[in-house]
């Protein structure tokens, strides 16, 4: 998906189903067949999909470690705040009051930890990106609606076996897309 | 023996979560079109709700003109009852968000596959609530221009905040919420408004879903990390909401006014939350439904689970007003038992009785089945529950606050026609955004509908079961 | 039954015999030297068994009202640990022994400890002189007094015994004849049941754990106890699911879904229990008053603070950790250790609850260790007896889980 100088005049060749289950196979038989930029549409999540890609990701642990920071900022703020910056005597509680420290720590590790899933998970997937060659394709607006679709893209080392990989697959359609 | 099978077929009929015959197609196209109509084509029912909206918005406008113009002192809240309406209404409407989260998040979790067809709605009816909870404290201030002070940040006076203080916890725990609530929202609509970009069919309706979907295509390795993603965030919601109320209860409870001081407090203001917002849930759902014809999404199932829901939260807030009752009793302490005498017998006692009534009494009709399918009863018992709530809210604060521990600084407390206004002002406020959203955002969450459909025969890894496990 | 489960059992039930012989022979040594003491142990010892068959009460009712995999294949388990009630009776009664009697003039000795003074081994409002010099216990003597007490106990164990029986036998009859009537009838006791249970276990923890220390109140202390019950459930149906999950009928379910489950109803309510102990020791803090701040000061001082840390760390940190992690709630080898920990802690937590009541300092008498291992271990004799008694498996009972877990694929 990246940019390239040499453009290919294709993106990748891809194929149509109208259900799921020769999708998974298309992932399974395209992985078996060495094929390695691959990807697969489809108006849901799929777990099969996810599992036949062999997709792995890294969001659980980058989600954990916004939450330490976070947790970590909350505390620092409010130690820096209550015990060196600004002490007050409230109520003859001390400058380190930890159980009332805890609420706002708890805050920031949450907000933190969402901040980190939410724009975490868009920038592994590169969004936002409103113009994608994809769009070029007429029936790939089905992909959000009941079709599923499996894509072979022009940078693959395979990629001159691609359509006829695709074709021994059983798609209802196969189409090119323009880079 | 055909007793016993017809029994169980209409226990499956009754259990569907979603009605039989739908496809995918079908799916896409029913809560799409809602969005995609033209706007002359949209139901009489809605541009009643919009009138309505926008006179309750008007209503707000004049009321925040000359609140900010004259000063606090137009509300009738002043010593000793310095807090009433707004922060009665604060509690109210962010209580009410949480059945929203609570739908979105918790039950997500719970593979509960039955709030699918609510939970946009819900997570909408929070994000709103929580817009009309935030305006009462930040006008309370006076000078809402200046409420960026209660955050921390270097200034010239060089004061900070005192993190002591449970007002200081609250600005952190609502706006977090607020936060939270709006992206875990955003990205539940992400795939669907891809989907709406898809379908529509004017070029500017076009531009304006593509842009909001920033170039969602569907593909599976997005869908990995996307429903990850959502995932922890419910995940992480979860523990959030319950912060929220309870640390709106530690408003109350870290202090030591007789009412207001009692350890029970955050686990049965989370309970009442919930209670409140499946409440409101239900008072929003039930018309849109009969509106829109929903029957097939929003099916008896639904309606039962909701009503159970009303049912357990209504015993849980019922048994935290018993202990309160009791502890006020068994503490020996006279400013507490005072403060029971007063509520059960004082100048607002009506409020009390009220609320016995509407939150503890009424809800009791959901032990009987039928009630919990039937809408008419569904629709009394959650307005019952939302007047109730209120009621809990004004008899915490105002009851309590009227008369403490000085009879000396006793008083007495009325709201003036501009707390009402207020009041009114974000019901509109509430009104006009939600009826908004149903008509420019899908107020089902298509791709998670489309994941219900049985002949899809694949899943998503909402269920851990269907993941990875040794279970294939 | 299967034999390799029958020798399984066999074998738990004796370990468990032994122990509870010798910590009740324990007992008695110690109850020669020392009433007061074994009065007091008792009290701690006894709310670890309570926990487990009330604890399952409260389980076996949401779960017929909720449904769910894990709730079908521990629902044996939670059944026979139901059915120990009578054995919680018999516990109960040197407890009642102890609110109707006063120790003699030469062993008040012993009460030094207890900020309360007055003759009475558990429950400072036993001993009417001390009640007439104190207005509080004056007042609250309406509730406070041995004959109400009495009686709430009474009604509290019929309220147990009529929803635990009760279900026991419905669930049994359907399973016998088939019948979905006794099954709607689960759930009709179910339903009000589960008020019930929540209403007299709160007010059975103001009885004998709180007003052990009557001037102090606290309107969350009995969710604490409920929160506590449930983890001590959960933890010991890990447990036991984990060592029997070789055997049929187990070896089908026992499986990595089960404990992951089960694991995560284990996270939740550990982080359910920090909740709301948490809670009520911040509000009280916050607060500062001088009704109720005492009763954290003696617990963070002398020692106690020790226990109260190690409850921060070991009750909820650890285990809380450890149960985020899907690789460990899904190991039959691993979560099992977890549930050891929760379950120790729960010793821990109630003994921190309890005791410093009537010790200033931390110091651990021999009963407080025999006294815990002598009731668990006749409990668990006896649980392992109800358990064989019925059967672990019928058709109806098949039929359900199979459909459960028809329906995870």
């Amino acid at each position: 998906m990246a940019h390239h100088d040499h453009k290919h005049p294709l993106h990748g060749i891809l194929a149509e189903f109208d259900r799921p289950e020769p999708l998974i196979e298309a992932c399974k038989a395209a992985r078996a067949a060495g094929f390695t930029k691959i990807e697969a549409f489809s108006p849901m999540p799929i777990h099969g999909v996810i599992e036949a890609l062999g997709l792995k990701n890294r969001l659980p642990l980058m989600v954990l470690c916004g939450g330490i920071a976070g947790a970590a900022v909350g505390f620092g703020l409010q130690y820096w705040v209550s015990v060196l910056e600004y002490p007050i005597n409230i109520g003859g509680r001390p400058y380190l009051s930890w159980p009332a420290f805890i609420v706002p720590m708890f805050e920031t590790t949450i907000l933190f930890a969402a901040l980190t899933a939410v724009f975490g998970m868009l920038a592994l997937n590169g969004l936002p990106r409103p113009h994608h060659p994809l769009f070029g394709v007429e029936r790939f607006s089905e992909a959000s609606r009941d079709r599923f679709f499996f894509l072979i893209e022009s940078e693959d080392p395979q990629f001159d076996k691609a359509r006829e990989f695709l074709a021994s697959c059983h798609p209802t359609a196969i189409e090119e897309v323009p880079n | 023996m055909s007793d016993h099978m017809h029994d169980q077929r209409d226990q499956k009929q009754q259990d569907a979560i979603i009605a039989p015959g739908h496809t995918l197609a079908t799916i896409t196209d029913k809560i799409s079109e809602i969005v995609l109509t033209p706007p002359l084509k949209t139901p009489l029912g809605w541009h009643a709700m919009m009138g309505i909206g926008s006179i309750g918005m008007l209503l707000l406008g004049a009321t925040v003109t000359k609140l900010v113009f004259t000063g606090i002192g137009i509300w009738g809240n002043n010593v000793p009852v310095g807090w009433a309406f707004d922060i009665i209404n604060f509690v109210w409407w962010i209580g009410i968000g949480h059945a929203g989260t609570l739908i979105s998040a918790i039950l997500m979790l719970l593979r509960q596959t039955w709030r699918t067809s609510i939970n946009r709605a819900a997570e909408a009816m929070t994000i709103f609530a929580v817009s009309c909870a935030g305006m009462y404290p930040l006008l309370h201030t006076g000078r809402p221009w200046l409420a960026y002070w209660l955050l921390p940040y270097p200034n010239t006076m060089g004061m900070w905040p005192q993190f002591r203080s449970p007002l200081v916890w609250d600005v952190f725990a609502v706006s977090t919420y607020a936060t939270v609530s709006l992206l875990f929202w955003y990205t539940g609509l992400i795939p669907d408004l891809a989907t709406l970009r898809d379908r529509a069919k004017h070029k500017a309706v076009k531009l304006f879903y593509g842009m909001l979907a920033m170039g969602w295509r569907n593909a599976a390795s997005h869908w990995d990390r996307y429903e990850t993603a959502s995932l922890i965030l419910a995940g992480i919601s979860t523990p959030l909401v319950l912060s929220v109320h309870s640390v709106v209860s530690f408003d109350f409870a870290a202090g030591i006014l007789p009412g207001w001081h009692t350890t029970v407090f955050p686990p049965y203001f989370v309970a009442g939350a919930i209670f409140a917002g499946f409440a409101m849930v239900l008072t929003l759902m039930l018309p849109l439904r009969a509106a829109y014809g929903l029957h097939d999404f929003i099916t008896e199932k639904h309606l039962d689970v909701m009503a159970k829901v009303l049912l357990a939260t209504g015993l849980i807030v019922t048994y935290g007003y018993a202990l309160e009752v009791f502890m006020a009793w068994y503490s020996g302490s006279p400013y507490e038992e005072y403060m029971l005498i007063n509520r059960l017998t004082g100048p607002y006692a009506w409020t009390y009785w009220a609320l016995i009534l509407t939150n503890c009494t009424i809800p009791q009709l959901f032990w009987y089945g039928p009630a919990r399918r039937n809408i008419w009863a569904l629709f009394f018992v959650s307005m019952s529950v939302n007047i109730g709530m209120w009621l809990e809210r004004f008899v915490i604060i105002v009851t309590s606050l009227h008369r403490d521990f000085l009879p000396a600084s006793w008083g007495h407390y009325a709201p003036t026609v501009w707390d009402w206004s207020m009041y009114a002002g974000t019901i509109g406020f509430f009104l006009f955004s939600f009826f908004l959203f149903v008509r420019v955002l899908p107020m089902i969450a298509m791709f998670e509908m489309r994941m219900l459909v049985p002949a899809s025969g694949v899943t998503g890894k909402d269920s851990d079961h269907k993941h990875g496990g040794s279970h294939h | 039954m299967n034999p390799q489960l029958e020798a399984k059992l066999g074998k738990i039930q004796k370990v468990g015999l032994a122990l509870g012989v010798l910590g009740l022979i324990a007992g008695g040594i110690g109850f020669a030297q020392n009433p007061q003491q074994f009065y007091q142990s008792w009290l701690f010892a006894f709310w670890f068994p309570l926990g487990l068959c009330l604890g399952s009460l409260g389980f076996t009712m949401i779960h017929h009202l909720t449904g769910g995999f894990w709730g079908l294949a521990i629902r044996r388990q939670l059944e026979a640990s139901i059915r120990t009630l009578p054995l919680m009776v018999l516990f109960f009664l040197p407890i009642l022994v102890a609110a109707w009697t006063h120790p003699g003039a030469g062993e008040t000795a012993h009460n030094e400890g207890s900020h309360y003074h007055g003759h009475f081994w558990l429950y400072p409002w036993t001993d009417l002189e001390a009640v007439k010099d104190s207005h509080l216990l004056t007042h609250k003597q309406p509730y406070l007094n041995i004959e109400f007490w009495t009686g709430r106990a009474i009604l509290y164990f019929v309220v147990f015994a009529a929803l635990g029986f009760g279900l026991v036998a419905a669930q049994r009859k359907y399973e016998e004849t088939g019948d979905r009537r006794y099954l709607r009838r689960t759930k009709i006791i179910s339903g009000p049941g589960i008020v019930l249970y929540f209403l007299a276990m709160t007010f059975a923890a103001f009885d004998w754990a709180m007003s052990a220390d009557p001037n102090w109140f606290s309107t969350m202390y009995g969710v604490i106890f409920i929160a506590s019950q449930g983890l001590s459930v959960l933890a010991f149906g890990v447990l036991f699911s984990s060592w029997v999950r070789d055997c049929e009928p187990y070896k089908e379910f026992a499986k990595p879904n089960l404990f992951h489950d089960l694991g995560t109803l284990m996270f939740a309510l550990t982080m359910f229990w920090a909740y709301v102990s948490f809670s009520q020791f911040l509000i009280i803090w916050s607060a500062n008053l001088a009704e109720e701040t005492p009763w954290y000061l003696v617990r963070t001082d002398h020692g106690w603070q020790g226990v109260a840390l190690s409850l921060v760390i070991f009750g909820f940190f650890v285990p809380w950790f450890l149960l985020l992690m899907r690789r460990i709630k899904r190991d039959a080898t691993l979560v099992p250790k977890v549930a050891i920990l929760v379950l120790l802690m729960r010793f821990v937590d109630t003994y921190w609850q309890i005791t410093p009541m009537y010790k200033h300092g931390l110091a651990p008498h021999w009963l407080d260790f025999a006294l815990p291992v002598g009731l668990t271990g006749i409990w668990l004799w006896f649980y392992v007896g109800r358990l064989k008694a019925a059967p672990i498996t019928t058709k109806q009972h098949d039929e359900a889980i199979h459909a459960e877990l028809a329906s995870q694929h």
